[in-house]
């Protein structure tokens, strides 16, 4: 896990410097998000550090971004934005322990805002 | 042939694809084109366990465990939600060729999931219905994970 480093003077922790964020920049097998992909990457990763608590950062092997965390009304969100930028976001209540998880939220094709509504 | 839908199967888990929060796995631990899981009871009926086959390189690997059914199903409900053809498979796979040698003596207990319509790599609405869904979870053993890397 990637923990959140940085803080500004601010007070608020910037993204742009996440250790994960910079994992992600740098890409992997000689491909790199581009400028907008990054933009989005930031984006969200400062929106989750400001409003969730301990939100998981992490670059897997081809180079996609994955966001886990929980949110304030207790559902989890899963989330991924690979090096294209084709970001998808889920939500899952696994509240219960009676009964199986149940998908509340899916869009496939989100966008930052989409996903920063969610928080 | 494929693994009954009730019975148990495990998926090894590594570290870094282990929420520490949740106490569970993340959704890379799903991100495979064959995904390799072992049969539960099969290693019991023959006295081994699964934490036998944590050795090499699955050294403190968690665990992730779901029925064989879960797979068809969450397929099925992925497909059924989002309108794309997605099947997946989940079959006794003892071959030489999906299990390496330092597992090969429980080769009987090794089954793979893998897509039998659909993209080669499983859907991510898909790995993200796994990764929530898991029936019982093990905690990967970070001492025994950090031996084996040094």
């Amino acid at each position: 896990m990637v923990q959140p480093t940085t803080i500004q003077p601010t007070g608020k922790p910037d993204a742009t410097l996440h250790p994960a964020v910079q994992e992600f920049a740098a890409g992997v097998d000689g491909a790199q998000p581009g400028e907008a992909v990054m933009a989005m990457a930031a984006r969200i990763v400062q929106a989750a550090l400001e409003r969730t608590a301990d939100p998981e950062f992490s670059v897997d092997d081809d180079g996609a971004l994955s966001i886990d965390l929980r949110l304030s009304n207790g559902l989890r969100m899963l989330a991924e934005l690979p090096i294209d930028g084709t970001l998808d976001v889920g939500t899952y209540d696994d509240r219960n322990s009676d009964r199986p998880p149940r998908e509340v939220t899916y869009l496939p094709n989100a966008t930052a805002a989409d996903l920063i509504a969610l928080l | 042939m494929p693994v009954p839908s009730g019975d148990i199967v495990c998926r090894f888990i590594s570290p870094m694809h282990w929420s520490a929060r949740e106490n569970g796995p993340r959704e890379g631990a799903f991100k495979q084109a064959n995904l390799s899981v072992w049969h539960q009871d099969r290693l019991r009926r023959r006295n081994a366990a699964l934490g036998d086959l944590l050795i090499e390189n699955l050294a403190g690997y968690g665990q992730a465990h779901h029925q064989a059914g879960d797979y068809t199903e969450l397929a099925r409900e992925v497909s059924d939600k989002s309108g794309v053809p997605f099947q997946v498979r989940i079959e006794w796979r003892p071959n030489d060729e999906c299990v390496e040698p330092p597992w090969r003596q429980w080769r009987y207990a090794h089954v793979q999931v893998e897509t039998v319509v659909g993209p080669d790599q499983f859907l991510r609405r898909f790995r993200k219905l796994l990764t929530v869904s898991s029936r019982l979870v093990i905690p990967p053993d970070l001492q025994a994970a950090s031996a084996r890397a040094n």
